[in-house]
């Protein structure tokens, strides 16, 4: 096919107009169109005939405001079953400042995105204290988040020189047994750091049976690199 | 502009797991787990939009109709998608059929002469005068190609459709659309070119 | 004191067992032996509501919308091994005002479940075993832990932290929240983050073995001092809050949200 050089560069400046002309946006209308539409297929594909659905959805708003009325009454006592399960070891004494505070209560907070937030909040803080490392530790070991637990490791590799902190991040291996992607940067910065002490601890994961290969492999390579 | 990092070399695309993703997704959609076309919808509303836009020469509210169209058909098709190809091309094959049957039976797009305007027939607020006029004459430009160069270069900027999907679409070979869609841009860019200077 | 207490909890433990035995009775229907439905109403449907579900096997898909009610649908996969699914699985809840935690008593089967619910729900979900995770519509935050799937997210409006072990991430936002975070972390997968042209952020990127695509440009390692820190990092539009995509077996993609 002939593609001489004149040719080509009309085509790429034909090219470059259909790239840089915009489309215009789409109207709001059409999502409603469509989910509305998407919405009655699946209720045909359940078979609901509309009346007593219509019957059905009264009784369940007439359910909805006695369980309302009765979640109300009881409430007080269920409200403790909802508490986030991250728990904060060893906070006593005076608090440093209102930012170290205010970060303390955030990192207990239900949303991980506000757990998060309050670990940048941390290990912003110019000398940290060992209420600091503490807390950090703690998430690291305890929090019902993994991507929240990375937060936390990532703040305290900034801190490896403190001998707290780099003896919590050796214990910390042994308590990712539902975290492996936090397993596997652990023991990433270990190699990274050629830390020794990490070693009694590795080589009793690797001999877990359903270890993720990618972890088992890292795992395998870093004991090698230390040993 | 984009930028590419990778530890021995650059490469310029990168084949992710999105296609096999959605291969998976319209399957189970087939087999009658409906919720699942919404992501579907939401990953190529837009771009069908873009393709009937272009194919109507800036009929806006005429090609919203017809997305929703795609999406009527797709749902009432589904158990014929396969999974042999991506679901781009499926999806794609559906619009053209779309674009076929409308511009045979009614050949009412409002046609070149409409603005860049929202259906609402305000403005769009987010383009400016020059990038409007741009579209406009975009559009003059396309409604002087012939219907099919013009579907060939509206798929051709497709993300997700190869050379070989939009000859399956177009129901002919590869090695005739690629030379169909080379001298359709030339063609486009002459036009183009004819109307700016005037 | 004593006396009363215990007086008061014995009357809870009664109202919890009315709850719970009226939540069945008059929201949960059985359509067929392998599909349940459950409808939960919602008296201030405009105070900010949380949903939290865990699935112990099977999807999860959730679309926002419009209106009072959260619907629940829930199918048993056909088990090929099997003929014969159980059909003593069930799906319940717990209300608190806006905050329902959804159970699904699976007895072993794979449960599919599709939510219905208002626009501005927080959502955490889990799945622990065979199926993706899907949020499609939703304002509120998204957390999510898929550990053997998928996790899509499609026409999003807040924040969203995601965590897969073996899946790949596609998150696709039309407005993001100038304050909040977004993480997405996998081990084998790949990662896509959509992101609307006038996002104000800090973007953090690692891939162990794999490409980084992005829309906007990446400064070089060696920002950072350190040898343990790898990020390719950007601030878009001047920097905002972090958005870190981390990824050991896979690519990572950059996209605007079109």
């Amino acid at each position: 096919m002939e593609n001489t050089d004149p040719k080509r560069k009309e085509i790429e400046e034909a090219e470059r107009l259909l790239d840089q002309t915009p489309i215009p946006e789409l109207t709001e209308s059409l999502d409603r169109k469509f989910y509305d539409f998407l919405d009655a297929a699946i209720t045909t594909r359940d078979q609901f005939p509309q009346r007593s659905r219509t019957a059905l959805y009264w009784y369940a708003v007439a359910a909805g405001i006695a369980l309302f009325v009765m979640g109300w009454l009881g409430g007080s006592v269920l409200s403790t079953r909802n508490k986030s399960s991250v728990e904060i070891t060893g906070l006593s004494g005076e608090v440093r400042d209102l930012r170290e505070s205010l970060a303390l209560t955030m990192i207990q907070q239900p949303l991980p995105g506000k757990r998060i937030q309050a670990i940048n909040m941390l290990a912003d803080m110019k000398n940290p204290d060992d209420k600091i490392y503490a807390t950090l530790l703690s998430t690291l070991n305890h929090d019902p988040n993994d991507n929240v637990r990375l937060v936390a490791l990532e703040a305290l590799a900034k801190h490896v020189e403190n001998d707290q902190v780099m003896a919590g991040m050796v214990e910390a291996i042994g308590q990712q047994q539902t975290s492996p992607v936090v397993l596997l940067r652990l023991t990433e910065l270990m190699a990274l750091l050629g830390e020794k002490r990490a070693l009694p601890m590795l080589k009793s994961i690797l001999e877990k049976p359903d270890l993720n290969y990618n972890i088992k492999t890292q795992i395998y390579e870093t004991v090698q690199g230390l040993s | 502009m984009i930028f590419v990092q990778h530890r021995a070399r650059i490469i310029l695309t990168v084949q992710t797991k999105r296609p096999v993703d959605e291969i998976q997704l319209m399957i189970q959609v087939s087999q009658g787990d409906l919720a699942k076309l919404g992501i579907l919808y939401e990953r190529y509303k837009q771009s069908l939009f873009g393709y009937f836009y272009r194919v109507t020469c800036g009929d806006h509210a005429f090609s919203e109709d017809m997305v929703h169209q795609v999406f009527v058909r797709v749902l009432k098709y589904r158990s014929s998608f396969k999974g042999t190809g991506s679901f781009a091309k499926w999806v794609f094959h559906i619009a053209h059929h779309i674009a076929v049957d409308y511009s045979k039976s009614f050949r009412h797009y409002a046609g070149p002469d409409s603005l860049a305007i929202k259906p609402s027939g305000e403005p769009d607020p987010y383009k400016s005068l020059e990038q409007q006029e741009k579209i406009i004459l975009l559009n003059r430009a396309l409604s002087r190609l012939k219907e099919d160069d013009r579907e060939a270069v509206t798929l051709a900027k497709i993300q997700g459709l190869k050379y070989q999907d939009i000859a399956a679409i177009l129901d002919t070979t590869e090695g005739a659309v690629r030379v169909k869609i080379h001298r359709a841009l030339i063609e486009l860019k002459k036009i183009y070119s004819h109307l700016e200077s005037t | 004191m004593k006396p009363f207490r215990a007086l008061v909890d014995h009357r809870l433990v009664v109202i919890r067992v009315l709850i719970l035995f009226g939540s069945v009775l008059f929201t949960n229907f059985q359509l067929s032996g392998q599909t349940q439905k459950v409808l939960i109403p919602l008296d201030q449907p405009d105070l900010s509501g949380r949903l939290t579900f865990d699935n112990p096997k099977g999807s999860i898909s959730v679309t926002g919308y419009d209106g009072n009610i959260i619907v629940v649908t829930a199918t048993a996969r056909f088990n090929q091994e099997d003929s014969k699914t159980q059909n003593d699985w069930k799906l319940t809840y717990d209300q608190q005002e806006t905050n329902v935690i959804l159970y699904c008593n699976a007895q072993g089967n794979t449960i599919d479940v599709d939510i219905k619910i208002p626009r501005h729900f927080t959502l955490q979900l889990r799945s622990r075993d065979n199926g993706d995770v899907i949020v499609i519509r939703i304002n509120g935050a998204i957390e999510v832990d898929n550990a053997q799937g998928s996790i899509m997210l499609d026409n999003i409006s807040g924040s969203a932290i995601l965590n897969s072990v073996y899946g790949n991430i596609t998150a696709r936002f039309k407005e993001v929240n100038p304050d909040d975070p977004i993480m997405a972390t996998t081990i084998e997968g790949d990662i896509e983050l959509s992101l609307p042209e006038a996002t104000h952020a800090n973007l953090k990127l690692n891939t162990s073995r794999g490409n980084i695509i992005s829309v906007f440009p990446l400064l070089e390692a060696g920002q950072e001092s350190s040898p343990l820190f790898d990020w390719k990092s950007s601030k878009i539009n001047g920097g905002g809050p972090e958005y870190i995509l981390r990824t050991y077996n896979g690519d990572i993609q950059i996209k605007r949200y079109l």
